[in-house]
């Protein structure tokens, strides 16, 4: 009988224990987080130390979101978008559990959007990120962008195929555009890495258009001032890209022999070679590989013989020459901010030169507007498609 | 509760192999590659790992082949033949008092992150109490159940970091690791004082060599099961330099659980495999605490030698949770961690060095013919 009792007090005791959770929080109860649009506040004063921000949280709303086939729940959105002023990030999201009856949660967090008047104040930007570095539930795989106009109207682009913006936005920096070496997909564990060497980074720069997002070139973070200082057009991003040897896959249209002709890269690489003997003359030596084929043409080229096949690849080099020179150039003269990640390089392979010059690289005397860089492209075209000649 | 029995008390050379690594593989592991980047230049921190390791394997082979001097005997026993009883014991105690700090220091480690990154809500308290009392029921059993539950937790260990190291693959920059041999021998000695902290645990060889059914073997498995963790530590180390660079690596608070987050499988089949991550450290974390806990009730058994087993562990456990609850916040954690090992490691370096020396010079034990 004592047995029995004893058996029935344990079982009560673990039905009490089991069931009870400090951090249970059931998922209806859960506002996912899904993207942010970060903006100064339209009544916050702009150069004072307290600038007010705005913060957007995109938050899912799974009954609208419905099932694959069969479509929204009854018309209704799958998202909802909540914005909050104040002073520090955390402090308004917190603030979006007031607005919502629901809890934020970072985790599913995919990407942030920061207008470019927030990223243009010395030091905010750095600010603004530290909380999601900071952050435990968010990981380091975040994509930020910079929006070219306000930030929230990026995350209320409403895509026909798509019931979330902000995984809109993500779809489209994860798959088709990092190929055609528009824009570079950035993501915060590296933006933790630039900011801690000091190091200038591009950021993509995206506008809300007709209900679609819009690429507009790339933002140019200056790790000294710590603010977007300038940007670069679409062509001076795929110079980039092609320099520092990012994925890029795409279009090049060059002029061969009085027509139009587009090049399709399909590999491209690069390999950067510093030459470090004098801080002041450094020389870089660029040498961009580029593998693909012909995709179309105005005129009537037939790619049969070898001397055809090096003349277009000529063209083509001479043409990427050109981008890549623009790019260099633009950050040289126009920037002075080494977005190439040359100084990086430096830091690798000629590490005692780097010591020694790293306060004056692009910043202080700034070296890097000084030094040299050759860059040579090396084209390879495979094959010109499945016919000769479509006219005479 | 009854608590399991088997047949005989002893282990065999496969289980002291895997006791090792599962002992010195615990709560450091979450922040080792900070540390050490932060301290060296570049990919350097490698060398300072792998020379900590050279000089933990030595010391363990060092403490094996002392223990194998004396095949079959307790720590207390050899020791009083070699530097009389009193002292034996009093070498026995400290033993066992820094071996409950160790067990002490990880349940609170275990507390405190998985607070930050588990439970929010739930007390440190209440997360320290239940793991304690799982602890408790381990280490009130037989001892030889415990080898075999690191022999079944091990592989799971292995076979997860080895995962979280291969799902990196797509995030690995290997020029992170330049500049190579930058590192000026201040900082490498630096570094190499932090690397064998993290070896900290080792010193069990000297304990559990006397339950080994061939201890003729023991110097030669310590030494195999010793590599182990110095491999995986290199790896680890490695990996998260190459994926996050040193710089970010020096200022991540724990890269390893940073590297588990960072995996993303295809297709979205499983966000989030840090939480897998977390259970196979917690097993980890949970083997070291519980061997650590076992050998100081084992050391303070030879000194009481009248207490029942069941009665140490509870007056321990009491103890170790208070200790556990000490510190304050987790700078005073990492300062005890630091004082901790340095205590830790060179009390066992310095015991088995005396030991053995005296024991040589005097000849006691098995001599060198029969034992080389």
């Amino acid at each position: 009988m004592i047995k029995r009792v004893h058996k029935l007090f344990i079982c009560c005791l673990v039905l009490i224990l089991l069931s009870g959770c400090w951090d249970g929080i059931s998922i209806e109860e859960r506002g996912f987080i899904i993207g942010m649009a970060i903006d100064v506040a339209k009544d916050g004063n702009k150069n004072g130390s307290n600038d007010e921000l705005t913060l957007t949280s995109q938050i899912a709303v799974p009954a609208g979101l419905g099932t694959p086939s069969g479509g929204g729940g009854g018309g209704q959105k799958g998202y909802m978008n909540i914005s909050a002023s104040g002073i520090s990030i955390y402090d308004i999201a917190q603030d979006v559990a007031n607005q919502t009856n629901k809890m934020p949660f970072f985790e599913h967090l995919k990407v942030i959007i920061v207008s470019e008047e927030v990223a243009s104040i010395p030091e905010l930007f750095a600010n603004v990120m530290d909380v999601f570095i900071r952050n435990r539930d968010t990981h380091r795989g975040i994509y930020v962008v910079i929006s070219k106009g306000k930030a929230m109207d990026i995350l209320d682009i409403q895509p026909e195929n798509e019931q979330l913006p902000a995984r809109y936005i993500d779809k489209i920096l994860e798959n088709s555009l990092r190929k055609t070496g528009e824009m570079k997909p950035v993501r915060i564990g590296d933006i933790h890495e630039y900011l801690l060497t000091e190091s200038s980074f591009v950021l993509s720069e995206v506008a809300a258009k007709n209900n679609r997002i819009n690429f507009e070139g790339g933002s140019v973070f200056k790790g000294d001032s710590s603010k977007v200082i300038g940007s670069l057009s679409l062509e001076e991003m795929l110079g980039y890209e092609l320099i520092t040897g990012q994925e890029v896959r795409g279009p090049v249209v060059v002029d061969f022999k009085g027509h139009l002709t587009a090049y399709s890269i399909r590999e491209a690489n690069s390999k950067i070679k510093i030459k470090a003997k004098d801080p002041k003359n450094i020389e870089i030596d660029v040498i961009i590989k580029l593998e693909g084929e012909m995709q179309e043409t105005f005129g009537t080229v037939k790619l049969q013989k070898t001397s055809e096949v090096e003349a277009l690849e000529k063209a083509v080099s001479d043409k990427v020459k050109e981008i890549a020179n623009k790019s260099i150039e633009q950050a040289q003269k126009e920037l002075k901010a080494d977005v190439f990640g040359f100084g990086d390089n430096l830091k690798k392979f000629h590490y005692e030169t780097w010591e020694q010059m790293k306060d004056n690289w692009d910043k202080g005397d700034n070296y890097f507007s000084n030094s040299t860089v050759n860059v040579t492209v090396k084209t390879e075209v495979r094959s010109d498609g499945v016919i000769y000649k479509s006219k005479e | 509760m009854k608590s399991l029995e088997y047949g005989d008390e002893k282990i065999s050379e496969k289980e002291i192999l895997i006791a090792i690594p599962s002992m010195v593989i615990g709560v450091g592991i979450l922040s080792l590659p900070r540390r050490i980047a932060d301290e060296t230049i570049g990919s350097d921190g490698w060398i300072a790992l792998v020379i900590a390791g050279a000089v933990c394997v030595l010391m363990i082979w060092l403490m094996a082949k002392l223990a194998a001097r004396f095949p079959h005997q307790s720590f207390i026993s050899y020791a009083s033949i070699i530097v009389s009883k009193p002292i034996a014991k009093i070498i026995t105690f400290l033993f066992a008092v820094l071996f409950i700090s160790i067990a002490a220091f990880h349940i609170r480690v275990l507390g405190d992150t998985s607070q930050q990154y588990l439970f929010n809500q739930t007390p440190v308290e209440v997360v320290t109490l239940s793991f304690l009392l799982v602890v408790v029921y381990a280490v009130s059993g037989a001892r030889a159940a415990l080898f075999r539950l690191n022999m079944l937790f091990f592989p799971f260990i292995i076979f997860i970091l080895l995962l979280v190291l291969i799902f990196n693959f797509r995030w690995i920059e290997p020029s992170n690791l330049l500049p190579v041999f930058q590192t000026n021998v201040k900082d490498y000695w630096k570094g190499i004082q932090t690397s064998t902290l993290s070896y900290m645990g080792f010193s069990i060889v000297l304990f559990y060599t006397a339950f080994a059914r061939q201890p003729k073997k023991a110097p030669k498995i310590a030494v195999l099961g010793m590599t182990i963790p110095i491999v995986i530590y290199v790896f680890v180390y490695l990996t998260c330099l190459m994926v996050f660079g040193q710089i970010s690596t020096s200022n991540l608070l724990f890269p390893t659980i940073d590297l588990a987050k960072r995996i993303e499988l295809p297709g979205g089949i499983l966000e989030s495999v840090e939480s897998v991550f977390f259970v196979v450290w917690t097993m980890g974390a949970f083997t070291t605490t519980a061997m650590a806990l076992d050998v100081s009730i084992l050391a303070l058994s030879y000194i009481f030698n009248r207490m029942k087993k069941i009665g140490l562990v509870l007056i321990l456990s009491p103890i170790v949770y208070y200790i556990a609850l000490l510190p304050r916040d987790i700078s005073q954690i990492s300062l005890i961690a630091g004082l901790l090992g340095t205590i830790v490691i060179s009390y066992s370096f310095l015991t088995t060095l005396v030991l053995f020396l005296i024991a040589k010079l005097r000849g006691v034990g098995r001599n060198d013919k029969t034992s080389a």
